[in-house]
């Protein structure tokens, strides 16, 4: 049309950004730890969508992977256990020019935090919540976690977890209004690029476990499903996410889903005897609160200030 | 042309690959900047409805009460243009790289510079996070390079330009430390791949001749050198000849000429008086005619005049009086004349650059005849001694050097027409260029618009030339236009090139810059594309290229625009780009707009894309408008005067009556294939009847054997008391279904029938291998820094914070092993030692045997 092509657009933004300029504090996480491979695929995340790092919160609650806030470049709330989400609720509420990633545990979101975690599911305000779930409480030195699986010796069950383990991704499903979950693991880089970069690009909640490995605790947990492809259960769609060509003809094990279909979407989460990756559930249009609770914002206080008195009018003598 | 074949929207073609990609549909608006759609009017009572309409009428009939003004009146673009206001932050296809034209493929002479600079960097960086922030800039550099070429009217050196733009693009991003490394280090090898003499061209008032040049430095060459080649071989054949007849001659023999081939030393032991006694005349051999000696030494002379020359391609370019040439300053083997009357010059240029080489190819024809012997005096002599222009081949017409006639549209209405039209008739190979005001009308006199009566098509008039090629491009599309004027070169006849200028009817810079204008002029039909070639063939569907057009099936181009309705629900329009569209970007015009009242009842309006099709009667009552947007995305709708309406026709027409010679919609073609269809369903229908009486004849045959078959077993199973018989099968019954069906699917096969072919084995065995060199799968790191604390110089991180082998022999052949043991990803292979002294190796290779 009029000779433009696809790529017409000229436009660039005022700075460029390298991945050095979202480093922050060295990662202290353990060598070998999957939380190193997250914080990366953000980095990179970041970098190519080239969000000015005063315009991008992180932002975290208690635990290895909350540290997170430190390592990134960018503006941060290390907050308390399991108060993540609240706290990013809040900045979004009142800052929706921001971009906010949250970073929380399995300890921080499924337990102490589960109860912000079902109403921020609800309220689908625009931002990223990346669960790391290693299935441990691996800051103070394993203890059971809602996650942890059933018979696992820990320090609080040294005999082995009495209960079945929580399933992140099957309660999200069940919360009303979810609009954005997807699952993914530590030792698929791609994937867990590919994954954090849909739920960037979401606007909504758009909520992401991630299955990770502790390797001072659960370094083994995983190993069978690392050892065996097979055992990885690929989610294929048109509207999903897409796994690295390298690594199709090693991940063979693939199932049609379409995300839209949130029935089918609980039936594959409950599957135990692999681990699906790839979008699970996605409706984009879901309300957003805050659209609501930014109503006004853009008001200048004159504005503001006349509203007030013609509402209070209502009520003078 | 087969219709179905035509390029539909966004399609160009052109002179590189790129140029003519098919691209998808182009996004025109960006996400969440939609134009908003005005809110419904208030439902106006009668008398005000009634009251706007007629104001709106009495603008449409009577058209603008004020003098046309070249100031814009308006600050609206048509609605399909709303997102492109800000015509800096648009990639258009210019700047244009230009090969060094002695080095270019003939059809790569140029390409955009978007597409050189991704090209050029995939040359170096193959994977997509090589070159990374390189890469990623690649849109600041284009905008840098874009901001270099402003007000530069003719091509500039790209080397210098583009390392000054590398050294502009390091300050702005102002990189440090590592990165900044990288990115000097990336642009550096992307200036060491700019070919040297390469150069950067704008969009410019004479980018045709610029690509002209490019065009006539690329391809004459070959020729000359291809014709030299010819003269020397001659040259070394004619000399032959004559020293054959020197070697006739006593004085071949003579004692000197015997001393002299036998040199100083030979000639002291023989006698060459005594020899040349001995050796007598020769027998047999006839001497040359002088006349014909004459001839060749003549020949001869010419030739070796010509072979003593330099010849580098010269491009002579006449010019009417006004023009400028100062784009061609600095342009080597180039020649500027200036004439009142550009087409008569040229066509004396030429037959004066004719004349001169009429001797050069005479005497190439003479030679020719002379070293096979076949020069008859009394055949040839009259046809090679007064050798003109209109007797040379094509080969030789290609040889001449190339003249443009540059035709200034205002100098049409008075001699210009005519002598263009003498060039034109002439047949004589000179390219002539006009460059016209797509609003305008080509001979019209200061002021006059496409309103004073129909405008005229000068390319259609060329065509009316019937054996002069014309073409009618823009510089917006330089790839269309490339190929008309390489076309151009090389046919040996007249050609026109009409050629859209990209500015406005006042010869101003329009607001929305020249390529988007020319581009809009090519959409509304304003100025259309097409090229008449008559050396193609003798019917129009060979004659006649339409390619380049958008939308070429259809009247107007049509396109979707999403827009917001007021209260902010996402929303569409489809729109047509008519020329009254076209029009709002001149402001010379814009006193045929008028705005449109909330208050008017809609049922009195019209689109313009409608109106043109309604009956002029109907067409009467209505009044058309057009959708604009402001500069707040906000919609309205402007009316047209009925004289920009009447143009709108005037346009639509020429484009229809382009249609049809190109094949589309051609009443002719239609009423055939109306006529075709028709006997094909008639032809059918008689099948089919014919079918029926058979099929019926032949059900009551089979009736009629069957009853009286059912009868005769009935009267037989009364008779004999065996009612079995009156229940079998009749004979004759169609039985043939059962044996039909094919064997079931996974039946077993007949006995001795071959086997299946088994499936196609999907699952390619895995290939065992082993590599000696250490390596890591870097797609599957996952960034645990367990093998960069362990070595930082043996395991390096990439752009991507993934791991890499850097110098293998930064560490041990223990460490690697180690690194592999603990590595989360298991994606370090450790390969096979380099140190063969390492102490452990053995149990070390071990180790590293499960990673390998």
């Amino acid at each position: 049309m009029f000779g433009l092509k696809t790529d017409w657009s000229l436009d660039v933004p005022a700075r460029y950004f390298t991945l050095d300029d979202y480093f922050g504090n060295e990662a202290r996480w353990c060598p070998g730890c999957g939380d190193h491979a997250v914080l990366t695929a953000v980095q990179r995340i970041f970098r190519d969508e080239q969000l000015p790092p005063e315009k991008t919160v992180v932002v975290s609650g208690i635990g290895c992977s909350s540290r997170f806030p430190h390592y990134m470049g960018t503006y941060g709330f290390h907050g308390l256990h399991g108060r993540a989400l609240p706290v990013a609720c809040g900045i979004k509420s009142r800052r929706p020019d921001l971009t906010v990633f949250v970073a929380t545990g399995d300890g921080d979101c499924c337990s102490i935090g589960a109860s912000h975690w079902i109403h921020a599911v609800r309220y689908n305000m625009d931002m990223t919540v990346m669960l790391f779930d290693n299935s441990i409480y691996g800051l103070t030195k394993a203890q059971t976690s809602p996650t942890t699986h059933q018979g696992m010796r820990t320090n609080t069950h040294p005999r082995g977890s009495w209960l079945p383990p929580l399933n992140p991704t099957t309660s999200t499903l069940g919360f009303t209004n979810v609009s954005f979950m997807a699952q993914t693991v530590d030792w698929l880089p791609g994937h867990l690029h590919a994954t954090l970069q849909a739920a960037y690009r979401h606007k909504g909640f758009s909520f992401v476990r991630i299955m990770q490995r502790c390797p001072q605790y659960t370094a083994k947990l995983f190993e069978p499903f690392q050892n065996d492809p097979s055992r990885v259960l690929i989610l294929q769609h048109e509207k999903g996410i897409e796994l690295d060509e390298d690594l199709r003809k090693y991940y063979k094990n693939t199932q049609a889903h379409d995300p839209s279909d949130l029935v089918e979407a609980h039936d594959i989460a409950l599957r135990e005897d692999v681990i699906p990756v790839g979008l699970l559930f996605w409706d984009p249009s879901r309300p957003n609160y805050e659209d609501f609770t930014t109503q006004g914002l853009d008001m200048a206080p004159e504005d503001k200030l006349i509203g007030l008195n013609r509402a209070l009018d209502r009520f003078a003598i | 042309m087969n219709p179905s074949e035509h390029p539909q929207a966004g399609e160009q073609q052109g002179g590189s690959a790129e140029l003519s990609s098919v691209e998808p549909e182009v996004a025109i608006t960006p996400a969440r900047q939609l134009p908003v759609l005005p809110p419904p009017g208030p439902q106006a009572d009668q008398p005000v409805a009634d009251a706007a309409i007629r104001a709106l009428r009495q603008f449409h009939v009577v058209g603008p009460q004020e003098e046309p003004c070249e100031e814009p009146r308006w600050d609206y673009l048509p609605a399909l243009l709303f997102g492109f206001r800000d015509q800096s932050r648009i990639r258009t296809a210019y700047p244009l790289f230009l090969y060094p034209p002695a080095l270019a493929a003939p059809d790569n002479l140029f390409e955009t510079f978007w597409n050189f600079l991704k090209s050029n960097v995939a040359g170096f960086a193959s994977e997509p996070d090589d070159a990374r922030i390189l890469r990623d800039n690649f849109a600041r550099l284009e905008r840098i390079v874009s901001r270099g070429m402003e007000g530069r009217v003719a091509p500039v050196l790209a080397r210098p330009l583009l390392a000054e733009a590398a050294r502009e693009l390091e300050a702005e991003l102002a990189l440090k430390g590592e990165s900044q490394q990288d990115l000097r280090h990336d642009l550096q090898r992307f200036l060491d791949n700019v070919p040297p003499g390469s150069r950067l061209l704008g969009l410019v008032e004479q980018v045709p001749m610029h690509l002209l040049l490019q065009a006539v430095r690329n391809r004459l060459p070959p020729r000359y050198a291809r014709f030299r080649e010819r003269v020397k071989r001659l040259c070394v054949q004619l000399r032959a000849i004559l020293q054959v007849e020197y070697q006739k001659t006593s004085a071949a023999r003579g004692s000197q000429a015997l001393q002299d081939a036998l040199g100083g030393v030979a000639s002291q032991f023989l006698n060459t008086g005594a020899l040349s006694k001995v050796m007598g005349a020769p027998r047999g051999s006839v001497p040359m005619r002088p006349r014909r000696r004459e001839r060749i030494g003549e020949v001869l002379e010419v030739l070796e005049g010509y072979l003593a020359q330099e010849h580098a391609p010269t491009l002579t370019v006449v010019r009417s009086g006004e023009m400028a040439a100062e784009w061609l300053q600095g342009e080597p083997n180039t020649r500027v004349f200036s004439a009142a009357d550009s087409c008569q010059r040229a066509m004396e240029l030429f037959d004066q650059n004719a004349t001169r080489m009429a001797r050069l190819f005479w005497a190439a024809r003479v030679a020719e005849l002379e070293v096979v012997d076949e020069y008859e005096p009394i055949c040839h002599s009259p046809i090679l001694t007064n050798l003109r222009w209109a007797d040379l081949d094509a080969q030789e017409m290609r040889l001449l050097p190339p003249i443009v006639a540059l035709v200034d549209a205002r100098s049409l209405p008075d001699s210009g027409m005519t002598s263009l039209s003498r060039l034109l008739l002439s047949g004589r190979p000179v390219q002539v260029a006009a460059m016209v005001q797509s609003a305008g009308t080509p001979g019209g006199t200061p002021g006059e618009g496409p309103f004073s009566g129909f405008r005229l098509e000068l390319g259609y008039l060329g065509v009316s030339h019937r054996e002069a090629m014309v073409e009618q491009s823009s510089a917006a599309r330089p790839g269309h236009l490339m190929e008309s004027i390489r076309r151009g070169l090389d046919a040996t006849r007249a050609s026109l090139h009409v050629i859209a200028s990209g500015l406005t009817f006042g010869g101003r810079y329009p607001r929305l810059g020249a390529w988007l204008h020319a581009g809009a002029a090519i959409e509304s039909r304003a100025h259309p594309f097409f090229r008449y070639e008559p050396q193609a063939g003798d019917s129009w569907a060979t004659r006649l290229n339409f390619e380049g057009n958008t939308q070429p099936l259809a009247d107007w181009p049509v396109y979707e625009l999403p827009c917001l309705t007021h209260d902010g629900q996402a929303s569409s329009l489809e729109l047509a780009f008519t020329f009254a569209d076209y029009a709002l970007l001149e402001p010379i015009y814009h006193g045929d707009f008028q705005s449109i009242s909330e208050d008017c009842p809609a049922g009195d309006l019209v689109s313009v894309d409608a109106w043109t099709r309604l009956e002029s009667e109907a067409a009467a009552r209505k009044v058309p408008y057009i959708w604009v947007a402001d500069a707040d995305r906000q919609l309205h709708r402007l009316a047209i005067s009925r004289r920009l309406a009447l143009a709108c026709r005037d346009r639509l027409g020429f484009w229809r009556t382009l249609q049809e010679m190109a094949g589309i919609n051609n009443e002719y073609a239609v009423r055939a294939a109306e006529k075709a269809r028709r006997e094909t369903r008639a032809q059918a229908e008689a099948e089919l009847a014919q079918s029926e009486a058979a099929f019926q004849a032949e059900l009551e045959r089979v009736r009629r054997d069957e009853a009286g078959e059912a009868l005769s077993r009935l009267a037989q199973a009364l008779v004999t008391g065996d009612f079995g018989v009156a229940q079998a099968p009749v004979a004759g019954a169609p039985r043939a279904s059962v044996a039909a069906v094919p064997a079931a699917a996974g039946a077993p096969p007949e006995p001795g029938s071959p086997p299946e072919p088994s499936a196609p084995v999907e699952e390619e065995e895995e290939e065992d291998l082993s590599f000696d060199e250490p390596y890591i799968d870097t797609p599957l790191c996952t960034s645990c820094n367990e093998c960069t604390a362990l070595n930082p110089q043996l395991f390096l991180y990439n752009a991507n914070k993934q791991a890499y082998v850097g110098d293998p022999g930064a560490g041990s052949f223990a460490q690697l092993v180690l690194a592999a043991e603990k590595c989360p990803a298991r994606c370090i292979h450790p390969g096979k030692p380099l140190d063969p002294s390492e102490a452990g190796l053995e149990e070390l290779v071990a180790r590293a045997q499960p990673f390998n």
